[in-house]
Order: structure tokens, then C-alpha cells, then sequence
């Protein structure tokens, strides 16, 4: 019973229709847009980590797709999730930095992410083992989608569907680049034991 | 996910090792939000009363026009019908036995018989040579 009221709590607190509307309000809209922050800023933290690796990069680029979805929250009209935009967003975002971060490098685009893993012994606010960093590191050989996918399923424990909506790919096509995601990380492993 | 692939997986576990600065999610929304630049949002409009009902009165309209349209349609056609009747009470009745018949036994109503006699009066007044 007390969990019942709990979990109604929770959803009185983030109504997500209700907020779409005072999104579209000129004098509810910052309130409202406070409580999407407050409620995705987590977990979309945490998804662009696993993108970038360093704190300060996700930090950066968080705020970015807060700030992208707050200049532009006029043209969303609530057809989609709010949580699939903003994932849509922070996706985007998390690509673009990484592109720009291998220019400055000068690391070719074609390249895979494997650099961003260089220091994250030394990173303070990593405190993984030896086998999580070579999790990480595996992870940052794949191609940037299959990374995105296997994050996603690892990590977020996110449905293939909702993956869909998200990367606007089919479902067979994400199973598939999970599985592949699977064998290469396998195949690290075996490599670098 | 039992398959080999996901044994290493299953060893290591969900975490990834990644931390953050204490209480760091509190302090990035909170400065967050106060840094937010200022939106012009475009409001949708309430739509008027009149732009509410406007579907139902055009229906509406449509409607009646159907019904006055079949309405005039079937008059025409009862009056036709009626013509075509005085016209042929009016050949029948031209054999004084068929007259009589008519009258006696015939579904003839007083409309018609106005119209007949009309019809004959009018013919009589045509044949009737005025002095000029």
C-alpha cells in the first residue's frame, strides 16, 4: 500500500502531458521546463558519459541539449515523447562533440572513439577496476552506433522500441548491432588478456 | 541474456566505474535553469465560439438545403401529376358516358372537378366570338 502511494506520488510530481501544456504557456513555460531538468538531467547525464567518458565533456554537452531543447521548445508540439526528443538531442550533441574533440586532435572522423579512453586512469572522477576501464576501453572500439546501441540496451536497459523511435532504426536492425556490439567486445577480451 | 557473449558482461556487471562531484545533479539544475536565455513562445489561440460551432451550422445549412431542394423537387413533380390528371379527366369526360361513368364510379375529388370545370369554362370563353 505504501508503495502504491509512493509511486503516486512520483506521478503527480511529473505529469508529463500536464507539462507539455505549460510548456507551451509563456508564463509557465521556465517552471515547467525546470521540472524536465529536474526529472531527465540524470538520466540523460549518465547517457552521455558513456558517450564522451570525461565528467567535464558530459557536463558540457548536458547543458547543451538543455539549452538546445529550451531554444527550440516551441516547435515541439508533444507528437513524440519528451523523453525521446531529449534523447534525440543529447545523441546529437554527444556526436558532435566527440567530432569536433577528433579535429582538434586530428583524428579522422572515420576513426573510432577509442582516444577518449586515453586517460581515464587518471580520470578523478572514474573509480572503476581493471576490468571496468577495459570495458570502457572495449566499448570505445566500437563503431559509434553499435556504441550508442549497446549503452542504451547495456546500461539503460532500454526497449528495442523505444531505441527505434530514438535512432529512427528498425528493431531487427538494433538487435543485430547489439549482438555484433557483444562479439567485438568478446573479442577484445580475448585479445587483451 | 545467457549466451557466451554475455558471460563477461555478466562477471563485470552495470556499473561503469564513472562518478560524479557531490551533489552535483541538485547544482547543475538549479544553475541551470537560472541560466536559461529568455523564449518567446508562440501561445495557440482559444478558438472562438463561433469558430466551434461553424462546422455544425455549415452542416446544418447543407442539410436544409438538401431538404428544400427534395421539398420544391417533390412539389413540382405533385403538380405535374395534378396537370396530367385534369388533362386526361378532361379527354374522358368528353364522351358524355365516360362523364358519367367518371362521376358515379371514378377516385375523382372536388379539386379536380374545379380544375375540369375551370379548364371547360376557359375553352367555352375562348370559342365565344366577342363583337369587335
Amino acid at each position: 500500500m505504501r508503495r502504491y502511494f509512493e509511486k503516486m506520488a512520483v506521478r503527480e510530481k511529473y505529469d508529463e502531458a500536464q507539462l507539455i501544456e505549460q510548456l507551451h504557456k509563456q508564463d509557465t513555460c521556465r517552471s515547467a521546463f525546470g521540472k524536465v531538468i529536474e526529472h531527465y538531467s540524470e538520466q540523460l547525464y549518465w547517457h552521455i558519459r558513456r558517450m564522451v567518458i570525461d565528467h567535464d565533456d558530459a557536463n558540457d554537452v548536458l547543458q547543451n541539449t538543455f539549452i538546445k531543447a529550451w531554444t527550440n521548445i516551441d516547435n515541439f508540439r508533444g507528437d513524440a515523447k519528451l523523453s525521446t526528443w531529449l534523447y534525440k538531442i543529447a545523441i546529437n550533441e554527444s556526436i558532435t562533440f566527440i567530432n569536433k574533440k577528433k579535429v582538434q586532435n586530428n583524428i579522422s572522423l572515420d576513426d573510432d572513439d577509442s582516444f577518449l579512453t586515453n586517460n581515464l586512469e587518471a580520470d578523478k572522477y572514474f573509480d572503476g577496476d581493471e576490468a571496468q576501464l577495459k570495458l570502457q576501453r572495449a566499448i570505445a572500439t566500437l563503431p559509434e552506433k553499435q556504441r550508442l546501441v549497446f549503452n542504451m540496451r547495456y546500461y539503460d536497459e532500454m526497449k528495442y522500441e523505444d531505441m527505434s523511435e530514438i535512432l529512427g532504426t528498425s528493431v531487427g536492425a538494433l538487435k543485430a548491432s547489439y549482438h555484433h556490439a557483444l562479439k567485438k567486445i568478446e573479442t577484445f577480451f580475448e585479445n587483451n588478456d | 541474456m545467457k549466451t557466451k557473449d554475455s558471460k563477461i558482461l555478466e562477471k563485470l556487471g552495470k556499473n561503469p566505474g564513472f562518478k560524479v562531484p557531490e551533489n552535483y545533479f541538485n547544482d547543475f539544475n538549479a544553475k541551470l535553469v537560472e541560466s536559461l536565455p529568455e523564449v518567446k513562445i508562440t501561445e495557440e489561440e482559444k478558438p472562438t465560439l463561433w469558430v466551434r460551432v461553424r462546422p455544425f451550422i455549415y452542416m446544418a445549412a447543407m442539410f436544409a438545403g438538401v431538404w428544400l431542394m427534395m421539398n420544391i423537387f417533390s412539389q413540382g413533380k405533385s403538380s405535374a401529376t395534378g396537370e396530367q390528371r385534369a388533362a386526361n379527366i378532361r379527354a374522358g369526360v368528353a364522351v358524355e358516358k365516360n362523364a358519367d361513368d367518371l362521376m358515379d364510379y371514378g377516385a375523382v375529388s372536388d379539386y379536380d372537378i374545379m380544375t375540369y370545370e375551370d379548364s371547360v369554362s376557359m375553352e367555352m370563353e375562348e370559342n365565344i366570338d366577342l363583337p369587335q
